[in-house]
């Protein structure tokens, strides 16, 4: 498959995207605000709307769509904290409501749909480029930042005794979640970028003895199912976000059941210490 | 030296007050409790000393510097509630969880590197956690985890420690051990503790309390 330059721009990208997303992912899923993804990419899909009605690039309408999504919920959030997750149902019905409205007026329904499902055949060399970009920018974030997203994800107002820059931190990793979710969205699909944001961490988290080892495994297994959906979407032409997904599944029963049979082997592995 | 300095401090969520013109002075090396009910304002109270929240009126001052000013906390350890902790419900071991203390000393790539998980360890052995240095924090018992985190608010040697309901959901056992280690950190390290409590009849050692502040109905009353 090396042999044609789509499936080349196709694999870059989507090495890049296995990275970033499980980056994002750990803190998202740990700070149990998982769905935010889910709001984010869903409403991605009113910039891809926008971009083909005005005739830009859909990914850059997704960017910003995503940005302002991004914010917004924030926004919501800290001024209802004692809403909970209303201010992601709220931000995703918008967001949806207006893509359905503009999928109605974008023309080429196929166009649309290429990022609902994803594709590897529509990655162009800007997306490789821009992917390259926020990819050099998540991974760099999530080492320089590390330990304050770690203790802001533990509790914010630990974090701000310790010394992190809460305001900062959290800024950047919204804004940077943003982009990479709406990135992920030609690939993976729109519908199914909350998949690769949530179960290459929850498969983590059944074995993983420290946040190090769960950091760590997140990013390969997110490779792992990437790579491994996006061969398949060649080899037996299907859609590369389904067969994501479906890696996912199947490895995260594969940990379930490796985690039951050690702890049958091993009673005393999953007590509580007191 | 006051440790502690809250002068004629109001504050309310909304256009009822929750605090009304409190003044409280905690001397370098006393050991304070603030008990109240439910609602009494005990933990907005915390929120204002420790800077999370701003005063609607008045001033809370640490070491004689105004609280909005401090820019390293690193002379005051906190201990949050029990649902700040519970939260942590992902793999972090004890170990990852105390060094995250020492921040502001990782250098720009803001890692823990090796010299803050020996500090770590050494600081979680001295409080008698060495076999839970690799544990996962959500595997621990509530008294072992107040434990580690009462560690975690030590590790940068503070000057004062403030602790909110450390107690809620410990068993009597956990509890009386609790105290005996608050009581060895102000007698032996002359540590300013805060305790914010409703179960002030859990301290068995009552001699140990310098000051007991009763809030209620937004008033503080030296007991």
């Amino acid at each position: 498959m090396l042999e044609f330059d789509f499936m080349r721009r196709t694999l870059a990208v989507s090495l890049m995207l296995s990275i970033a997303v499980p980056l994002i992912g750990i803190i998202m899923v740990n700070r149990r605000t998982a769905m935010v993804g889910d709001a984010l990419s869903h409403t991605s899909l009113a910039g891809v709307g926008l971009g083909l009605i005005l005739g830009f690039d859909p990914i850059l309408g997704a960017i910003a769509i995503c940005i302002v999504a991004a914010f917004s919920i924030e926004s919501i959030r800290k001024y209802f904290p004692q809403f909970g997750d209303m201010a992601t149902a709220v931000t995703m019905s918008a967001g949806l409501g207006f893509a359905v409205i503009l999928s109605d007026i974008a023309p080429g329904g196929s166009s649309f749909e290429t990022y609902l499902f994803g594709s590897i055949s529509s990655v162009t060399s800007f997306d490789v480029i821009s992917t390259a970009v926020v990819f050099v920018l998540v991974l760099a974030s999530s080492i320089i930042f590390y330990g304050g997203l770690l203790d802001i994800v533990i509790d914010g107002n630990l974090a701000r005794l310790s010394g992190v820059n809460v305001k900062l931190v959290n800024g950047l990793f919204t804004l940077l979640a943003a982009v990479t979710i709406a990135l992920a969205c030609k690939v993976v699909g729109a519908l199914l970028v909350a998949s690769l944001i949530v179960l290459p961490v929850a498969t983590s988290l059944i074995v993983s003895r420290s946040y190090k080892q769960a950091f760590l495994l997140s990013v390969l297994l997110g490779v792992i199912y990437t790579m491994l959906g996006v061969s398949f979407s060649y080899y037996f032409d299907i859609r590369p976000g389904g067969a994501i997904v479906a890696n996912a599944v199947i490895g995260m029963l594969l940990f379930l059941l490796f985690k039951a049979v050690r702890k049958k082997l091993k009673p005393s592995s999953a007590r509580q210490i007191s | 030296m006051n440790a502690i300095d809250v002068k004629d401090l109001s504050f309310g969520y909304t256009a009822e007050q929750v605090l009304s013109h409190i003044d409280l002075s905690i001397k370098e090396g006393e050991f304070v409790c603030i008990s109240g009910g439910n609602g009494s304002g005990k933990s907005t109270l915390l929120k204002l000393i420790l800077g999370e929240l701003k005063p609607e009126s008045g001033s809370v001052e640490i070491f004689e510097k105004e609280v909005s000013k401090i820019s390293s906390f690193n002379d005051l350890g906190y201990v949050p509630q029990v649902n700040v902790v519970n939260k942590i419900s992902f793999p972090v071991t004890c170990k990852e969880l105390v060094s995250l203390a020492m921040y502001e000393d990782f250098g720009l790539i803001k890692i823990p590197k090796k010299k803050h998980y020996q500090k770590a360890i050494e600081q979680l052995n001295e409080m008698g956690l060495r076999e839970y240095i690799e544990t996962p924090f959500n595997e621990l018992s509530g008294g072992l985890q107040q434990r580690t985190m009462i560690c975690r608010a030590m590790i940068n040697k503070p000057k004062i420690l403030i602790l909110d309901e450390p107690t809620a959901g410990v068993d009597l056992e956990s509890k009386e051990s609790l105290f005996e280690l608050l009581s060895s950190l102000n007698k032996d390290k002359d540590v300013t503790i805060v305790l914010v409590t409703h179960e002030l009849e859990a301290i068995k050692d009552k001699s140990l309390i310098t000051k007991h502040y009763r809030l209620e109905e937004g008033s503080l009353e030296l007991c």
